[in-house]
């Protein structure tokens, strides 16, 4: 039998305007690394905090970090590099993009959409920040183009929440719970965010509990999160799990599984869940023989008891048979 | 001028009895050889050469229904982007609509672009009380994402002088309130008339800035000869000024819109060809995405037609104009001797077009008419033999497929229809020398991503709609530079690399016919050649 195909490399976009902390971020995710390998493409080399004692070597485009990490210019030839590092065969952990400030970030989607079609990268999450203390001062054109590109992604950070008024971050996050509906929001300070926790995709071995506690230690925002994990013998429900992998997208933020329907076609199916976008695939059975799903999101978000619930309901049902569809 | 000549690539003449080439010359604004190295060095001592590198050349793309000029009226700022893609429900563009509210200077005209049916999972039919609300002091329109409907509040339908003593024109709607007040939308021609109230107010400055986008958008893409498909009489100043500005205008081949017998149709001719009158254009029908197309077969029943769609049980449509007035018109401008080119989406009103077309020839023949159907959604498969039979030939709207297929199968007309949604494949079967459109100001320029669509349907979320309806990429290839040239009648002169013909060219960076069908709308344009001249290089 031949090799199953590797997973997709994932792909974390990080948009935002000028000065909303994307260079801070991306400084912070270097920093935090802890033995996992990042590529980073950024815009600016300069405004990258680089130690100088990681530097192992140093290119016009590329500078590679003793520590496995590398940051490389976002040129012209980037989706070429972008395929070489995932062709490669120990490829890096995850690879960040940095959207440059005022370009749309679905444009870098498109660019991306070929290397997704040969399933060599996985777009993994959509990251605009969005800096909370400023943006009421900013032009109508500006919010209109910020409001737009935060309506694309999946999470929205709402940078330098501690210095924003209250009564002005109130009205800026009830006014993207109306502009961007399937983005979520959360408060962070100094562009502060774990964004490791979303590497952890493997539904086979959960790591934690779904009580919501702290996921890691050393980070106060690490508490912001939840997971959720279920385990199922008997085979899924396939149209039940159509309307749970609805609720899942409003809830969740990822969501990784390794599912078995009660139909008889390809029963083993990969599920994949990133913001509002879903995708099932036909998949080898794994060994244990048991459907696995794992989720995160955002604690205020997600609660484990209400998808426990939700996701009993589906196990053990009866075949449908039935597609999903609106109709038929 | 001195003489040009490109080797070091690949070269695809789209000639049959040559499909490749070694080298390529081109001397003042027209294709002087073609073949080995050293043959056109011969034909061309002292040309300047150009090392393609690798690279692939081909003839200039030629998108063979759209609508430059207008799109740039409808889409160029300051018209607000409200598209699903950009802002994803109802709810949001209601919001987006109010923050431009707020800004507003008094009486400044606001217009906003994009509303769908389809795509706002949300959307609702907003009536002119509620526009008013929204925005009581300035005139403010909202137009679907499919162009053939408009959304205005009191001040809007004021400034564009439509009261409740307004007739309605033949082949329009004005939804009137039961006291015969227009209650808030407007549908085909009327909008388009209306709308020109919005481009008027903002000044011919404008209009200049974001039509010069859109020629650079075109050229960008490798496009080099589009079609004007709504000509309105006074569009020729404006290209005749793209022209005297020296911008990289593509060739444009208008067809004349008609709404009525009787009208006046220019003829414009350049020996530059440049701008030319190419035919006639009337709408048969409107938008499968409103519902007023005509079927022989109903809509599917569910809250996106009945509800978001606003359409009865049963709704099988009806074509824009009283068969007998639509038969005038034809009659008229086809026996004039223009290319009719007729905007057909449902499979009824095709019907009604191809007997009417078969009439007219019962009466008196026409060789080499070229009678064209645009779009062509519903179109079933004895409809393309007859049409084949009749020396009518198909446009297709393929992006319908990528931008609307799962609302298309889902929600408007289920899997059966679907599969042959645009059915391409089953025209090139029949014979038929099709060509591809992007309808431009309705979806983006790219002739790349219009051979990726026919050659995939694949839609936005992933499926394939109806794999046997797609044609090879080569076909793909053809039906976007010699096919489409066919159509607009100009295949001795565009379309494909022989000498005599104009200089149009594209390179890009693969070879389309090497290029896996998924890929071909990521192969990126180099550089795009207009009558000799590069007019853009990446």
């Amino acid at each position: 039998m031949p090799e199953p195909p590797r997973d997709p490399l994932p792909v974390f976009l990080i948009g935002g305007f000028l000065g909303a902390g994307k260079t801070t971020l991306i400084n912070a995710l270097l920093a935090q690394a802890d033995g996992r390998r990042f590529v980073v493409f950024v815009n600016d080399f300069g405004a990258i905090n680089i130690d100088l004692d990681l530097v192992e070597t140093v290119s016009e485009d590329r500078i590679a970090l003793s520590n496995g990490c590398v940051c490389c210019s976002l040129n012209a030839d980037f989706v070429a590099s972008l395929a070489d590092f995932a062709r490669r065969p120990d490829p890096p952990d995850a690879v960040m993009i940095e959207a440059s400030g005022v370009a749309d970030p679905r444009a870098l989607e498109g660019s991306l959409a070929a290397l997704e079609a040969a399933r060599l990268v996985r777009l993994d999450l959509r990251l605009y920040l969005l800096d909370a203390l400023g943006f009421h001062a900013l032009a109508p054109e500006l919010v209109e183009d910020i409001v737009d590109h935060a309506a694309a992604s999946d999470l929205v950070l709402l940078n330098k929440a501690d210095l924003a008024e209250p009564s002005r971050l109130e009205a800026l996050e009830a006014m993207l719970e109306e502009a961007a509906p399937y983005a979520q929001c959360l408060r962070s300070i100094a562009a502060e965010f774990p964004l490791p926790l979303l590497l952890d995709r493997e539904p086979a071995r959960p790591r934690r509990r779904a009580d919501g506690e702290h996921l890691h230690h050393g980070s106060r925002h690490e508490a912001a999160f939840a997971r959720w994990s279920a385990v199922s013998p008997d085979p899924l429900s396939r149209v039940g799990f159509t309307a749970f992998a609805r609720l899942l997208s409003a809830r969740a933020l990822r969501a990784k599984g390794l599912l078995r329907f009660a139909d008889g076609e390809a029963p083993w199916q990969v599920f994949h869940l990133v913001g509002w976008r879903a995708t099932l695939e036909a998949c080898r059975p794994p060994l244990a023989g048991e459907s696995r799903i794992v989720a995160i999101g955002l604690k205020d978000r997600l609660d484990p008891a209400e998808l426990d619930e939700a996701f009993r309901g589906l196990c053990g049902q009866l075949p449908d048979g039935a597609r999903t569809k609106v109709v038929g | 001028m001195s003489a040009t000549l490109f080797t070091g690539g690949t070269i695809r003449t789209l000639e049959e009895a040559a499909p490749t080439a070694e080298a390529v010359g081109i001397e003042a604004g027209k294709i002087a050889a073609v073949g080995t190295l050293a043959s056109v060095r011969g034909a061309l001592p002292g040309a300047v050469e150009i090392d393609l590198a690798g690279a692939t050349l081909l003839p200039g793309f030629i998108d063979a229904h759209s609508h430059p000029l207008w799109a740039a009226k409808t889409r160029g700022a300051p018209v607000v982007d409200i598209r699903a893609e950009v802002v994803p429900t109802y709810k949001a563009a209601i919001a987006k609509i109010r923050r431009r509210v707020t800004v507003a200077k008094p009486g400044e005209h606001l217009l906003f672009f994009g509303l769908d049916p389809q795509l706002h999972p949300d959307m609702e039919n907003p009536s002119r009380d509620f526009l008013d609300g929204l925005a009581p002091d300035n005139p403010l329109g909202i137009q679907t994402s499919n162009c053939h409907a408009l959304y205005m509040n009191s001040a809007g339908f004021e400034a564009c002088g439509i009261g409740p003593e307004t007739p309605t024109p033949e082949g329009s709607v004005i939804e009137r309130d039961a006291s015969g007040r227009p209650s808030g939308k407007i549908l085909e021609a009327v909008t388009w008339t209306a709308l020109e109230t919005f481009y008027g107010a903002w000044g011919d400055q404008r209009l200049s800035q974001e039509f010069e986008a859109l020629i650079r958008d075109f050229v960008r893409h490798g496009i080099t000869t589009v079609t004007e498909h709504l000509y309105l009489p006074f569009y020729r100043a404006w290209y005749g000024n793209a022209l005297a500005r020296d911008l990289p205008l593509p060739r444009v081949a208008a067809y004349q819109q008609a709404t009525t017998p009787g009208m006046a149709v220019e003829r414009i001719v350049d020996p530059d060809d440049r701008l030319w009158m190419a035919g006639v254009k009337i709408h048969a029908d409107g938008s499968p995405f409103l519902g007023n197309i005509w079927l022989t077969r109903p809509y599917l029943e569910n809250p996106m037609t009945l509800e978001r769609m606003n359409l009865k049980p049963g709704h099988t449509g009806g074509p824009n104009y009283p068969q007998a007035f639509f038969e005038a018109m034809l009659r008229e401008y086809f026996e004039a001797g223009w290319q009719m080119s007729i905007h057909t989406q449902g499979d009824r009103t095709i019907d009604m077009v191809l007997d009417q077309v078969e009439m007219l020839l019962g009466e008196r023949p026409r060789p080499d008419h070229r009678f064209r159907l645009e779009h062509c959604a519903l179109m079933r498969a004895d409809q393309i033999e007859r049409a084949r039979r009749l020396g009518v030939i198909c446009s297709f709207f393929i992006n319908h497929i990528t931008h609307w297929g799962a609302p298309i199968e889902d929600a408007l007309f289920g899997p059966e229809r679907a599969a042959h949604y645009m059915p391409a494949g089953s025209a090139v079967e029949a014979g038929m020398r099709i060509s591809l459109h992007a309808d431009t100001p309705m979806t983006d320029p790219s002739a790349l991503k219009l051979m990726q669509a026919a050659a995939t349907r694949r839609a936005g979320d992933g499926r394939v709609l109806g794999a046997e309806e797609r044609i090879d990429i080569a076909t793909a290839l053809k039906s976007v530079t010699l096919d489409a040239a066919y159509q607009i009648g100009m295949e001795e002169l565009l379309g494909s690399l022989r000498p005599g013909k104009h200089a149009d060219l594209v390179v890009l960076d693969r070879d389309p016919l090497a290029t896996p069908a998924e890929e071909l709308a990521e192969i990126a344009v180099r550089q795009t050649w207009l009558a000799g001249r590069k007019v853009y290089h990446a």
